[in-house]
């Protein structure tokens, strides 16, 4: 396009330039090529002016600069969603910060420092949370059953504790993220999870390749395809695919399918924003960091849900209506065994009693043993023991129990002694003393040699009850004396009273004495003082003997049966009785 | 010092000793005890270089013979190729030279070496010199190793490294 100025140029002919002509008429005949401009200026001249304004704009900088400014917080801000605007920023916005940084760091530190401080606080919060949680995790873990039984699975696995309660614990965690190049199979870049240790990630990536490949030949696939996921015990292995590489995240648990949407976007990242990085490693193997905060966003984890007090109490309660029940059931029948302890022990001291043996049988007690007839009864003890004998099955040999008391007890049935009897066992020798009648005694003395247990007998200390009886009446005719005055050999005083009473006694006795095979020797004793000779007093002693033997004789007693017996002991003027008690004696009759 | 990986693939014939070298070469080990190798198995190996380490991916590939075809998809990315051959047997040798032109076709022209194996056997030697060249893969600088004594196996190795660092 032509320039105006030429079109109408103001300026006068430069001196010299040209011969001066004459000056033209003012109006005259313009040249055709003016007439042209001027038509053009009349029909186009209000555009040409704009189109000149518009190259002007274009040409100066300063305007252009007001322009842009005009318009560029808007078209920011239409762009603000736009990850593609933030991306092509990101790398001028890191420099000029770097540079603003470089020449004076001060504004930049006055400008972060009101969020510097909460954010640090933040930081610290969150990651003693953290430190908390992990706490309270691992000790509500560790003396748990449960946690007793994560750690005999740590030692035997031999994984670390926390790695083994974060495997129970976890729903689902994503343990390492691999960005495999897609051409070459070759691992781009390698991101664990915190404290996820990765054993030769390249190799990894290169089988993971590999299995792709194999799979997409065997099933005839096209390139385009390959391994969705995977799984191999705990773990998932999800993979996706975009043009040049592959992002394989390998997790534990079950991921939710919201992770695969974040895996997408992630490898949209890389792609985009590696997209030069990609070519030149696919060419010679350059190596480049990919953008952490690109896959971060996949690097997550979800805890499960730490079972509710509410559940822990009903599994308490239960736990206690368990043990309730057991001890409802276990609780007597450890009575009943404790009872039936005692009550053996019990046995065991029975006199009488030996125990053999002692068992259970279809839930009963079974007891054998020996048992002598005298004994207590066995389910009197185990009565006593609070044992239920209709639970007991009891059987008994009887046997002879030589113990003392047992053969005392089977003399005393054997020989049924008089209550005046008493028997006793002296080691072997059973004793009997007391008062029987002779009919028993001597039953008695045959018996008892025959009894069990009993080695010697000796009753000798048994008094016939006949003698007893005799004895008693003749003591009391022996109480009664009669005195004498000195020298006198008549009894003085009222002593016809005293000798008829003892005529009458000793008459008595006698027939008694008689009918119990018993012979009487009647002996009447005189006794002097020491006054007089020795001499008289002898005479004196007989004489008074005389008188009173012969008073009794004439009262009706048998002469044979009374006797003088002066006595020489000096004693009171007095005569007495003696009477003796004998067995009657059979005479013997020659053949 | 940056770190580059390199994948590489093992080929040849069954038996001639590609797990071997490897196992070798990664872990200086040997092994009589003969085990096929089913699809794949990737091994790693730092190789350290002037001014670079190189991280070398060892893709043992199952042998080829007549039932069982190398998985040619298992080269896709692959920077350099070990063809083996066992020096007692010499069809290996043609194997090797078979499984090249499969290779070619797939990945194209890139550096590889021929290992002639069991070089401990050398009576039962069974591979001229003059049948390397005429035989065997075309451009491939020729190695004769031992993985039981693990002669040349290094240098066959490194050899191939320097020929990928080199393109």
């Amino acid at each position: 396009m032509a320039e105006p100025a030429r079109l109408t140029d103001p300026r006068p002919p430069a001196a010299g330039s040209a011969p001066s002509r004459a000056p033209e008429p003012t109006v005259r005949e313009l040249p055709r090529s003016d007439r042209w401009a001027e038509l053009r200026d009349i029909i186009v001249g209000a555009e040409r002016e704009r189109l000149a304004r518009v190259e002007r704009t274009l040409d100066d900088p300063s305007l252009g600069l007001d322009t842009v400014s005009k318009v560029l917080p808007e078209a920011v801000l239409r762009r603000a969603k736009d990850r593609a605007l933030g991306d092509a920023l990101a790398p001028v916005v890191g420099e000029a910060i770097k540079a603003s940084v470089r020449r004076d760091p001060q504004p930049l530190v006055d400008a972060i420092f009101p969020v510097i401080g909460p954010a640090i606080r933040r930081a610290i919060a969150a990651s003693f949370a953290e430190l908390v949680q992990s706490l309270n995790t691992t000790l509500e873990h560790s003396f748990s059953p449960r946690g007793l039984a994560w750690r005999f699975e740590a030692m035997r696995s031999g994984r670390s504790f926390g790695e083994v309660v974060l495997s129970h614990s976890l729903l689902f965690r994503v343990e390492q993220l691999l960005v495999v190049h897609r051409e070459t199979g070759l691992m781009v870049s390698h991101l664990p999870a915190p404290g996820v240790k990765a054993l030769s990630p390249e190799m990894v990536a290169g089988m993971l390749t590999a299995i792709t490949d194999f799979a997409r030949d065997s099933f005839q696939v096209s390139r385009q395809q390959g391994l969705d996921s995977f799984a191999l015990g705990d773990f998932t292995l999800w993979v996706e695919d975009g043009p040049a590489v592959a992002l394989a995240a390998v997790i534990r648990g079950q991921p939710p399918l919201a992770l695969r949407e974040t895996m997408q976007q992630a490898v949209e990242g890389v792609q985009r924003a590696h997209a030069s990085d990609l070519d030149a490693f696919g060419r010679d193997g350059t190596p480049f960091e990919v953008r952490r905060d690109l896959l971060e966003p996949c690097l997550v984890a979800q805890l499960a849900e730490s079972s509710r007090p509410v559940v822990r109490w009903r599994l308490a309660a239960l736990a206690a209506l368990v043990l309730l029940g057991v001890g409802w059931c276990a609780v007597p029948r450890v009575m009943e065994s404790r009872r039936f302890s005692q009550s053996l022990a019990a046995l065991r001291n029975e006199p009488g009693v030996v125990l053999g043996s002692t068992g259970r049988a279809n839930g009963r007690l079974v007891i054998s043993g020996l048992r002598d007839p005298m004994a207590r009864d066995p389910a009197l003890v185990l009565a006593a023991a609070g044992v239920d004998s209709s639970r007991v099955t009891a059987h008994w040999e009887p046997y002879i129990a030589l113990r003392p008391e047992f053969v005392l007890r089977r003399a005393g049935a054997a020989l049924q002694p008089p209550g005046s009897v008493q028997l006793v066992m002296r080691h072997d020798t059973l004793a009997a003393s007391g008062i029987s009648s002779a009919d028993w005694l001597q039953s008695a003395r045959r018996v008892a040699g025959a009894i069990a247990g009993v080695g010697a007998v000796d009753f000798s200390a048994v008094r016939d009850s006949a003698d007893v009886a005799l004895r008693s009446t003749a003591d009391s005719v022996e109480r009664l004396v009669v005195t004498f005055r000195p020298g006198d050999t008549f009894p003085q005083g009222a002593f016809r009273q005293v000798v008829d009473t003892k005529a009458a006694s000793l008459r008595g006795l006698l027939q008694r004495a008689t009918v119990a095979g018993r012979t009487l020797s009647i002996a009447v004793r005189t006794t002097t003082d020491t006054q007089g000779s020795r001499g008289t007093n002898a005479v004196l002693r007989l004489a008074r003997a005389q008188v009173v033997r012969t008073m009794l004789l004439s009262r009706g007693v048998p002469a044979g049966a009374v006797t003088s017996a002066p006595d020489s002991t000096p004693g009171p003027r007095a005569a007495s009785l003696r009477i003796a008690i004998r067995p009657l004696t059979t005479p013997s009759i020659a053949p | 010092m940056t770190v580059i990986q390199r994948k590489v693939c093992m080929l040849g014939a069954t038996a001639v000793g590609k797990t071997s070298l490897v196992r070798r070469y990664v872990e200086s080990l040997f092994s009589e005890k003969y085990q096929a190798t089913i699809g794949v198995k990737i091994d790693r190996k730092l190789v350290e270089l002037e001014e670079t380490q190189v991280s070398l991916l060892l893709w043992d590939l199952q042998g080829e013979d007549e039932l069982q075809r190398v998985r040619m998809s298992y080269l896709r990315g692959a920077a350099g190729l070990i063809y083996v051959a066992d020096g007692t047997r010499a069809q290996t040798l043609d194997t090797a030279r078979a499984v090249q032109q499969s290779a070619i076709e797939t990945v194209g022209d890139i550096p590889s070496v021929l290992l002639l194996n069991k070089a401990d056997l050398a009576s039962d030697w069974a591979i001229p010199d003059a049948d390397v060249s005429a035989r065997g893969p075309d451009g491939a600088q020729a190695f004769r190793t031992s993985a039981r004594t693990g002669a040349m196996v290094e240098d066959a190795f490194l050899a191939l490294v320097r020929r990928m660092q080199a393109t």
